[in-house]
């Protein structure tokens, strides 16, 4: 009997063991649908997901670009979030894609990781993403670290109908 | 056997306490391990900056342009009964997209039944091209239990394409993807010139239309960064001809940001077409998209 109970207590031991093995890597290395996981939706139940967000692995001193398509008569919410890791604030520009003319830097802001705006226009912007640190050397690839690191990085698209004001 | 079941109550107690243990200096053991491997692969990665383009979905096309004003015309959508001429991937990728595309407008107009068959189709396509992971049992449910309703129809139908998205950008399928994205963009479009009277369109919709420059810039992009693969490199090609009308029409100046009553907005001087242009894309459009879904090589 005792000899049952400690095969069955090993068995259980086994089997938790597999599952946490696999749930740890599953986890360390897939960021799908980080940014619907992890940054932050808007309380406004109007504005709907778009499927030009997206998420990936980010090391700490990499810079990337998102160029989307904004449409003319849609108000859009762009959010930023980052992993532990990475130090979870992420340093953004938004330019114009054909001018290059940066719209916004969110370090005049202290960094926020939301940003709102109604379309007028319809426009390709460039969205140009690295990790902050107080630190840095300006830009968005302001993080300096002692090593390199990696982790998830999303940037969360929603997008609504410009609502209409008066009467 | 109450004696055997404290055994065993105690024993998952102590195995649930050791586990936990574990979890927790295994965690911070991961936590150091997962540094320690980023450290050596980040130093390999190159410093150079990465790009992405991203191409509104069909169902989001569709949204900007119709305003209600867009009928419904079954007898434009690309007929299941073709699936079997699909053979190459080349074909069935850019299908797929043409398909998913007419799935988003079926899906917006309550066709349900319509929405149903082109949902099959696109399944059927997706087993073809290895990506059936999308269109798992409870997807279907889903789609079973709700095609009276509207609204949940187009949702659907958006989220088992953003599945594939996902699913291809996960596994680094970006030159199927590009082709899907080419194959919705240019049904998306073929349907609005189709449905429009462009002779009598109103400027708004004009305007709408000239705005899939933008989009098309994003996709021409996409389909050159992985234009070393024969099917985009040949895509790429078909694509040609609709470039240069988009490149005949008059350029947007630069764009602004200013903050107006606590809100910011995005403005900026609108890029024009004339209703010359307007045919001519409708033309090139409608050869291109005769020639995806017939699948002749010329």
């Amino acid at each position: 009997m005792t000899s049952s109970l400690m095969k069955f207590r090993l068995l259980i031991l086994v089997i938790i063991g597999a599952l946490a093995f696999t749930s740890g890597d599953a986890f360390s290395q897939n960021c799908l649908q980080f940014e619907r996981k992890a940054c932050k939706r808007s309380d406004m139940d109007e504005f709907k997901f778009n499927s030009q967000s997206k998420s990936g692995l980010f090391g700490s001193s990499d810079k990337s670009e998102l160029n989307i398509v904004v449409y003319a008569g849609q108000d859009y919410r762009i959010s930023f979030c980052a992993g532990k890791i990475l130090g979870e604030t992420v340093a953004f520009v938004i330019k114009d894609a054909k001018t290059k003319e940066v719209l916004y830097d969110n370090a005049q802001e202290d960094f926020i990781q939301q940003f709102e705006f109604s379309c007028e226009s319809t426009r390709r912007l460039i969205i140009e993403v690295g990790i902050y640190s107080p630190d840095g050397d300006g830009g968005a690839s302001r993080k300096r670290f002692d090593t390199e690191a990696s982790d998830c990085l999303g940037i969360l698209i929603e997008n609504m109908s410009t609502p209409k004001i008066g009467f | 056997m109450n004696i055997n079941l404290k055994q065993f109550t105690g024993g998952l107690i102590v195995l649930s306490s050791l586990f936990l243990a574990s979890c927790g200096s295994e965690g911070e053991q991961k936590h150091n391990d997962s540094l320690e491997p980023a450290t050596e692969a980040a130093s390999e990665v190159k410093k150079e900056v990465q790009t992405f383009y991203q191409i509104p979905s069909p169902a989001e096309m569709f949204e900007f342009i119709n305003n209600g004003k867009l009928k419904y015309k079954a007898e434009l959508l690309n007929s299941p009964d073709n699936l079997m001429s699909y053979a190459d991937k080349k074909a069935q990728s850019i299908n797929f997209g043409v398909y998913s595309a007419d799935l988003a407008y079926t899906s917006s107009f309550e066709k349900y039944q319509e929405s149903i068959k082109f949902f099959g189709t696109i399944r059927k396509l997706s087993n073809d091209l290895g990506i059936s992971y999308a269109f798992d049992e409870a997807l279907v449910n889903r789609i079973q239990n709700n095609m009276s309703n509207a609204d949940s129809l187009v949702i659907i139908s958006s989220d088992s394409y953003l599945k594939i998205i996902e699913f291809l950008e996960g596994n680094e399928q970006g030159k199927t993807l590009a082709l899907i994205a080419a194959g919705g963009w240019l049904e998306s479009l073929y349907l609005v010139l189709n449905l429009v009277d462009l002779n009598s369109a109103d400027d708004k919709m004009k305007q709408k239309i000239s705005d899939q420059r933008y989009t098309f810039e994003n996709l021409n992009l996409y389909l050159n960064k992985y234009s070393s693969d024969p099917n985009v490199g040949a895509t790429l090609k078909d694509f040609e001809e609709i470039k240069a009308v988009f490149d005949s029409m008059a350029q947007n100046g630069g764009s602004s940001m200013k903050k107006t009553g606590g809100k910011r907005v995005l403005g900026g001087s609108n890029s024009g077409i004339n209703t010359e242009q307007l045919n001519s894309l409708k033309e090139k459009v409608n050869t291109l998209r005769a020639k995806f879904v017939s699948n002749k090589q010329n």
